[in-house]
């Protein structure tokens, strides 16, 4: 079939067109969330942080669950729930729930806490796979270890869930790194806030190249190696002006699953985790507006940018592609189980605002950035657009990412300041023109393999592949 | 249509050179203005981490010579340097006393307190943190207005002031509560708490029509040695509600009061079970032998968390405890291993 020459200029210069307007509007709609990001952190640094927990009343202040999902984390396991145990906070329990793992992790934390089999009561409320049995240390009356059959991360959390007599938890990560003073700082706005705080996220920052002593880090450094730091100014923008935007205006769709704490009756009205689906902690958060819109009630589920969870991040291209694979098949699948909630005025700015910039721009943006710039490059050598356009269209593509990189910088500059050494902030700025020239073309196309994945129902969770803390 | 394109990549590239350029001048302003506010916040944090050494240092060494700079002409960084100030004196071992005098005479004081009439909620906020921390005496700050606040965060430093210095100012108990969101309740109770606030305080929020309102009341009860709180815990352990009567029943474990028993004595049979739970727990707080019958009678509770907490609390009687939880191994093998193995940890 011989396609004229004229069709095929005319679709090109189309195409080209509408790539510079879809490059156009998801930047100013990100220069609108960074303008609402500046307002909440303002507002944030201005604000004085009150004691929640004052002498003898503080047994008062609500009993929170830390949920540790445990599947194969026999190297991990016992010194990632021995920081834990020194996390500052009166009332707490720690839910480690052994998602039927292959590898010795059972044995590990029966050794190291002195685990005996005990009976306990399940609230029955969310559905999970069987539990075998229930242990509570002997060492540490806080420690509940619950075996059961694996079904997954969002299954495990379930179980954990079900087991939890707190009012609130917090889902975490089995190699995540909480801040000492995390907790506090998480649930200080659900107790001093006058709307009804449903879920609370803290930022996830990257560990690696930290100085980290036993289970903290002293000193928050860049990483040397390119890929994780590309991925530190990843982070930065997408937690600080991201989330905090899109929580400015009450439409936060994600909590990170690493670093969420949400109210337990109120996760449990909802049957708790989607077990489905790989992007459970976005589904949840969906779910939980939906929930509270069609009550009725006035709430907030909000982003805290000061609480700090440390993890440590893909080093490699394999692991990190693999990463971004799931994460794009975990967004596909949280739209598509709440698609009714899409442009439905009935949830408000969610539905309106949220939702539907989750659908254009970041599930199928991959789909448009990909096929833009392959368009784009045989159009320009084989000369069908001008010089003009294409100066217009790599302006839009990637000098206004750039703009966003180093703006999102100049916020953390301004409030939260995470890294003293001077070198380390001009890395970052390095950082922020390098992500946008080879990494963030490559990011565009894990994502749209991951959409790919999610249409065909392949995929897997895959495997993340852990550096010693000791060696970062 | 193929015309139409046409025309618009020409008439792009009228405003191509206008708008790279914005977008490039843009950028570079970013990008310099960065560069310079890393430069200068280094800068900064040098000096003032030399400051605070200096201040550790006379603090430490030199406390006779409370004369430590903190003005600026600034501002803003001059409230940065009263808050640097206010976080090494609270670091230091110095007597409260003494933390204050080094703040008044360094003018602290005097500057916080003018800050409080600020028409800015963040310069009030920031000027009653500081001063939390080193409260002067006789108080010169108007509390009550400062608790009824127009903004949200300046009330919640006030509570906090309230909480640290202990004393509470003269408020309606019930006017206080009902001007915060009920989402704020266990903050209050929280805060409240520290002033140890009496029964003249108390008593209108416990015989409030709003269950809200009792349900406060019932945990402001929950103080060691108020034996006047007894007739009110006892009329609130009837209380339509059930949240109050387990408030009621929790609070009871807080007071220490031998008395207090024939409250635990009517929540014990309370039909309701996580008052019934509640109840087994404060027995176990109270830990006088008498409490021993009643958490024997909890132990055979029909629902299964009660049964628990009961064991939980049984651990807490040493011997005596020991051998209840022992007479029931036979039908609750792994709640009694699990009370016995806790027990002999302890």
């Amino acid at each position: 079939m011989i396609i004229p020459t004229d069709f095929l200029f005319g679709f090109v210069l189309f195409y080209n067109s509408l790539v510079l307007l879809y490059f156009f509007v998801i930047n100013t709609g990100y220069m609108f969330l960074l303008l609402f990001a500046s307002f909440e952190l303002n507002f944030h640094n201005k604000r004085r942080s009150v004691d929640i927990c004052q002498g003898e009343s503080c047994g008062l202040v609500p009993e929170v669950a830390i949920l540790v999902p445990a599947y194969n984390e026999k190297e991990t396991i016992s010194s990632s729930l021995s920081s834990l145990q020194e996390l500052d906070y009166p009332n707490l329990e720690l839910i480690v729930i052994n998602d039927g793992s292959t590898d010795a992790t059972l044995k590990e934390l029966k050794k190291e806490f002195k685990l005996i089999p005990v009976a306990r009561e399940k609230k029955g409320e969310v559905t999970h796979e069987e539990v075998d049995q229930v242990y509570k240390s002997v060492s540490d009356e806080r420690i509940l270890v619950v075996d059961k059959e694996n079904g997954g991360k969002a299954d495990a959390l379930n179980a954990g869930l079900d087991y939890s007599r707190s009012e609130l938890f917090l889902a975490i990560d089995a190699d995540s790194m909480v801040e000492k003073e995390s907790l506090y700082r998480l649930v200080e706005p659900y107790m001093t806030r006058e709307t009804k705080v449903v879920g609370i996220g803290g930022i996830v920052r990257v560990s690696n190249g930290c100085k980290i002593e036993g289970s903290e880090v002293k000193e928050a450094r860049i990483p040397e190696k390119i890929l994780p730091s590309i991925q530190v100014m990843e982070y930065i923008r997408a937690f600080l002006f991201g989330r905090t935007g899109w929580s400015k205006i009450n439409s936060l769709p994600i909590i990170s699953g690493a670093f969420g704490l949400f109210r337990t009756d109120l996760v449990r009205e909802v049957d708790g985790y989607r077990v489905e689906t790989v992007g459970e902690d976005m589904d949840l958060v969906v779910r939980l507006h939906k929930y509270m819109r069609e009550k009725g009630e006035d709430y907030t589920i909000s982003f805290i940018p000061d609480p700090v969870c440390w993890t440590q991040v893909p080093s490699s291209m394999k692991v990190l592609s693999s990463q971004r694979n799931r994460w794009q098949r975990g967004l596909a699948e949280a739209l598509i189980y709440n698609w009714k909630m899409i442009a439905n005025p009935r949830y408000g700015s969610i539905g309106l605002l949220g939702l539907p910039f989750f659908l254009l721009f970041e599930l199928l943006g991959p789909l448009v950035e990909v096929s833009g710039y392959a368009v784009f490059i045989v159009s320009f050598f084989m000369g069908w657009i001008n010089v003009p356009f294409a100066v217009l269209f790599i302006t839009l593509a990637l000098l206004y990412g750039v703009l966003l990189s180093v703006t999102s910088l100049l916020l953390e500059e301004f409030t939260l300041k995470r890294y003293n050494k001077l070198g380390d902030r001009l890395k970052l700025l390095g950082m922020a023109f390098l992500e946008n020239f080879g990494y963030r073309q490559l990011h565009a196309l894990w994502r749209l393999k991951g959409l790919f994945d999610f249409l065909r129902k392949s995929g897997s969770w895959g495997e993340m592949t852990r550096e010693s803390m000791e060696s970062s | 249509m193929l015309k139409l394109l046409q025309g618009l990549q020409k008439s792009i590239e009228g405003f191509v050179i206008p708008l790279v350029m914005a977008v490039g001048g843009l950028l570079l302003f970013i990008v310099i203005l960065y560069v310079i506010i890393v430069v200068l916040h280094v800068k900064q944090r040098r000096k003032l981490e030399k400051t605070r050494a200096q201040w550790r240092d006379v603090l430490q060494n030199k406390p006779h010579e409370i004369s430590l700079n903190t003005s600026t002409n600034n501002r803003r960084l001059d409230a940065v340097y009263r808050d640097e100030l206010v976080r090494e004196l609270r670091l230091s071992d110095l007597e409260q006393d003494r933390l204050v005098e080094i703040y008044r005479t360094n003018g602290g004081y005097d500057k916080d307190i003018s800050q409080l009439s600020s028409k800015s909620w963040w310069e009030r906020a920031g000027a009653l943190a500081r001063l939390k921390v080193v409260p002067d005496q006789p108080l010169k700050i108007d509390l009550p207005s400062l608790i009824h606040d127009d903004s949200h965060e300046v009330r919640l430093v006030a509570l906090d002031y309230v909480a640290k210095t202990g004393k509470l100012p003269d408020v309606d108990p019930i006017k206080l509560f009902e001007s915060f969101s009920p989402n704020l309740d266990s903050f209050l109770v929280i805060k409240l708490l520290s002033t140890k606030p009496g029964l003249d305080f108390i008593d209108p929020l416990c015989n409030a029509q709003s269950a809200r309102l009792r349900r406060c009341g019932a945990t402001l009860l929950g103080q060691p040695g108020k034996s006047e709180f007894l007739a009110t815990l006892k009329s609130l352990a009837g209380d339509d509600d059930p949240t109050t009567r387990k408030r009621t029943a929790e609070a009871i474990g807080r007071t220490d009061e031998k008395e207090s028993l024939e409250v635990l004595e009517k929540t014990a049979k309370d039909e309701i079970p996580s008052v019934r739970r509640a109840t087994a727990g404060s027995l176990g707080k109270l830990s006088f032998d008498d409490a021993l019958h009643l958490l024997e009678t909890l132990s055979y509770d029909n629902h299964f968390s009660v049964r628990l907490k009961a064991f939980e609390s049984l651990t807490n009687f040493g011997e005596k405890g020991r051998k209840i939880v022992s007479d029931h191994f036979s039908e609750e093998p792994e709640l009694a291993r699990e009370a016995l193995f806790e027990s002999y940890q302890r």
